[in-house]
């Protein structure tokens, strides 16, 4: 037995294995970049009425990542609503989970939660913590167009949504995320950038 | 012979069935017919290209390391079939979620590196990686079709442990029909009396 040519003959066969891998990141990782922003304008798309979805583009999705925050104001006949789009995070079961809040605002109404999605990737268990995907599961649809009555600064989520039973950390941080969300709204101060005012355009 | 090793593959030598190889995937995965497709093919590709570079490399592995050796292969094989689908389809890499990186710890692909492809020629590795990974594959797009289709009857098969009893029941299917049936047999026992 040889013990240092063992180790070598390994340690090459690591070396070989991440010259693989480099190399294939370095060919793929810009396909994988536009992939993962498509992805996130669609879930972003998701997030707002048909009227408003055309307004949005990658800068918006790349100014939601810089601000956590985005707001549009409706156009032509929506003129008198507005559309929040807060990114949150909170820690999961297995890392931080990007979450990802759609609040309608209306003159005159109480405002309401359009929507919420999980922003990919992340590592919840399998089979358990994944119901925070709507690939998965539902669950995230109790989140739709849900109005909120009463003051919004001591808002509490959890009175009003349920967690899963096995999958209670996963879903209790977006709850919580919500929770910030909707609290934050009170005291929110306005991002404007080139997507808002494409609101001309589209009308 | 690769007609004799597709044969054991699919059928007298199933990963799944006969060597209850790879079942955690199996039983989380296979909830429709769409993932577990999909995730079949990602193992096959997996297992035809790893088991062919453990086949290639065998002579610079040293006996005492070749586990770690294989697990290092593997590993990268997986990383680059997960790179390549984040950049050809993103949202079929957020669909297969954490089963994609966990295909590394499947034993189905430790178990054939280590009785097979480092101790065979490449050309046999090739049919026996092709088979298996077919065996498997075709295992788990029949539990994600019968759950997929049972599922709105009962939402005990959308669940782990509905998946474990139909997997039962396929094992138990199988080896009924593999047992050579004989008629049965009447014995008669003759007392002699020996007074």
């Amino acid at each position: 037995m040889k013990p240092h040519k063992d180790i070598a003959q390994f340690a090459g066969l690591c070396s070989l294995c991440l010259i693989v891998l480099g190399v294939v990141y370095w060919l793929w990782h810009h396909q994988i970049e536009e992939n993962r922003s498509e992805y996130a304008l669609r879930q972003l798309q998701e997030l707002l009425p048909s009227h408003q979805q055309r307004v949005l583009t990658q800068d918006a999705v790349a100014a939601l990542r810089q601000h956590r925050k985005l707001m549009l104001q409706g156009c032509g006949a929506y003129s008198e609503f507005t559309y929040q789009l807060l990114l949150k995070t909170e820690q999961g079961y297995a890392g931080p989970l990007r979450v990802l809040v759609s609040l309608e605002l209306h003159q005159g109404h109480p405002p309401q939660i359009f929507g919420v999605r999980v922003l990919p990737p992340f590592q919840e268990t399998p089979g358990l913590g994944d119901v925070i995907s709507l690939d998965k599961s539902p669950w995230l649809r109790q989140f739709d167009t849900v109005p909120l009555n009463g003051p919004l600064d001591t808002f509490d989520a959890f009175s009003h949504f349920d967690t899963v039973s096995g999958a209670t950390i996963s879903t209790s941080a977006v709850i919580r995320a919500v929770t910030s969300a909707i609290r934050s709204l009170t005291h929110q101060q306005e991002v404007k950038g080139d997507f808002a005012n494409a609101c001309s355009d589209s009308a | 012979m690769p007609v004799q090793t597709l044969r054991e593959g699919l059928w007298s030598q199933n990963p799944a069935l006969v060597q209850l190889l790879g079942l955690c995937p199996l039983m989380a995965v296979s909830t429709s017919f769409e993932t577990g497709l999909y995730l079949g093919i990602t193992t096959l590709f997996i297992m035809l290209l790893g088991n062919a570079l453990i086949c290639g490399c065998r002579g610079f592995i040293a006996p005492h390391l070749r586990l770690p050796s294989f697990m290092l292969i593997f590993a990268t094989v997986t990383t680059v079939a997960e790179l390549a689908l984040q950049a050809v389809d993103f949202a079929l890499y957020t669909q297969l979620g954490l089963f994609l990186p966990l295909i590394i710890t499947n034993c189905m692909l430790l178990a054939r590196a280590e009785a097979f492809a480092s101790r065979n020629p490449l050309r046999l590795v090739f049919y026996d990686a092709l088979a298996m990974g077919l065996g498997f594959l075709i295992v788990l797009l029949l539990m994600g079709l019968t759950r997929q289709l049972l599922t709105p009857y009962s939402v005990f098969f959308a669940i782990p442990p509905g998946a474990f009893f139909l997997f039962a029941l396929g094992v138990a299917l199988h080896k009924w029909w593999r047992e050579p049936r004989r008629p049965h047999q009447i014995q008669t026992l003759t007392l002699e009396d020996d007074t």
